[in-house]
């Protein structure tokens, strides 16, 4: 009975060897991972190419976003003075013309209908082909607003 | 005629055991390498405004990053984890005889600013090499790149969230 215990014994105990001899075995490593939630307040860009100052007559200081089509942070985005060739009304939309260097595309304004005073819904209207002119824009909110659109043909 | 009976003879099943045993030990050579994966690049889900809450996805394969719901992306920093992967000659043996490990799935974790939290599912992983989520050395590495998704709550509190996963290689 001793002998069979004894077998039995050394039989766990050398399986077990041959058991944990060729284990698969593993190797791990951990990565940070982060992310950053910015607050509604802290958005200077609602839209890319938003107009948010006017310096001089036919000079505008443009915020756009580093790329086009993105939003930025405030601070963080790219502050460029833009020289003003033409402006006009297309659908719901402005349409700059820039002469900065190097040439950009055609910077595009869409105006939200709070910011369509001076009979500007009327004028936006007659679409294409209307000539603008901006006469004040300031910035609230960290939004642009243009204030005032005289058109004449 | 004397017979001599050992008190410590040996049973037949127990002499088949370790017959086995030392077959097993002569035939199948030591191990002669182990694996390292080490961590080169954090996930990153850069910068976006939560809005009404949605998703923030970074693809594994390309790095993209999109959203869904209410959630805005910012212009920010943002990019898959990369990890490498290795064979490492623990003796004078080529490393270059052994190709294939597994990666196992990783588990989903939660990211937390104070008492405010966010969590992170859908790991993948992608192997360079292979072009899938099989992992396969190439001249004794690879290049493993993981994405993941994360979800934010309606109006999810403004702050810097921040966490860890950790990825499990198995090799032969």
């Amino acid at each position: 009975m001793n002998a069979h215990i004894t077998n039995f014994v050394i039989s766990a105990f050398l399986l077990s060897g041959a058991l944990t001899a060729f284990p698969a075995q593993a190797a791990t490593a951990t990565a940070m991972v982060s992310a950053e939630i910015i607050s509604p307040a802290e958005v200077a860009i609602i839209a890319a190419e938003e107009l948010h100052k006017w310096a001089d007559s036919g000079v505008f200081t443009l915020r756009i976003a580093s790329a086009s089509g993105t939003i930025s942070k405030r601070g963080e985005e790219e502050i460029r003075v833009m020289t003003l060739s033409s402006i006009w009304a297309q659908g719901n939309q402005i349409v700059m013309s820039t002469t900065d260097s190097p040439p950009q595309a055609l910077r595009i304004l869409t105006l939200a209908s709070s910011d369509a005073s001076f009979g500007m819904n009327s004028i936006l209207s007659n679409g294409q082909g209307v000539n603008l002119f901006v006469t004040h824009a300031e910035e609230i909110n960290g939004k642009g607003t243009v204030y005032a659109i005289i058109a004449y043909n | 005629m004397t017979t001599y009976v050992s008190r410590y003879r040996i049973a037949a099943p127990f002499r088949l055991l370790m017959a086995i045993f030392f077959f097993m030990t002569l035939a199948t050579p030591a191990k002669a390498y182990h694996y390292s994966i080490v961590n080169n690049d954090s996930l990153v889900f850069g910068s976006f405004v939560a809005g009404t809450g949605g998703t923030v996805t970074i693809n594994a394969s390309n790095g993209a990053r999109s959203a869904t719901g209410g959630v805005t992306l910012l212009n920010s920093t943002y990019r898959q984890a990369r990890f490498t992967v290795s064979c490492v000659p623990d003796l004078i043996i080529d490393c270059l005889l052994v190709t294939g490990y597994s990666i196992d799935p990783v588990a989903d974790i939660v990211l937390t600013n104070g008492a405010n939290s966010m969590p992170v599912t859908n790991f993948s992983v992608y192997s360079v090499n292979s072009g899938n989520s099989s992992g396969q050395l190439s001249g004794g590495t690879d290049s493993l790149k993981v994405g993941a998704k994360l979800t934010a709550g309606n109006n999810q509190s403004p702050g810097y969230y921040s966490g860890s996963f950790s990825v499990t290689v198995t090799y032969p």
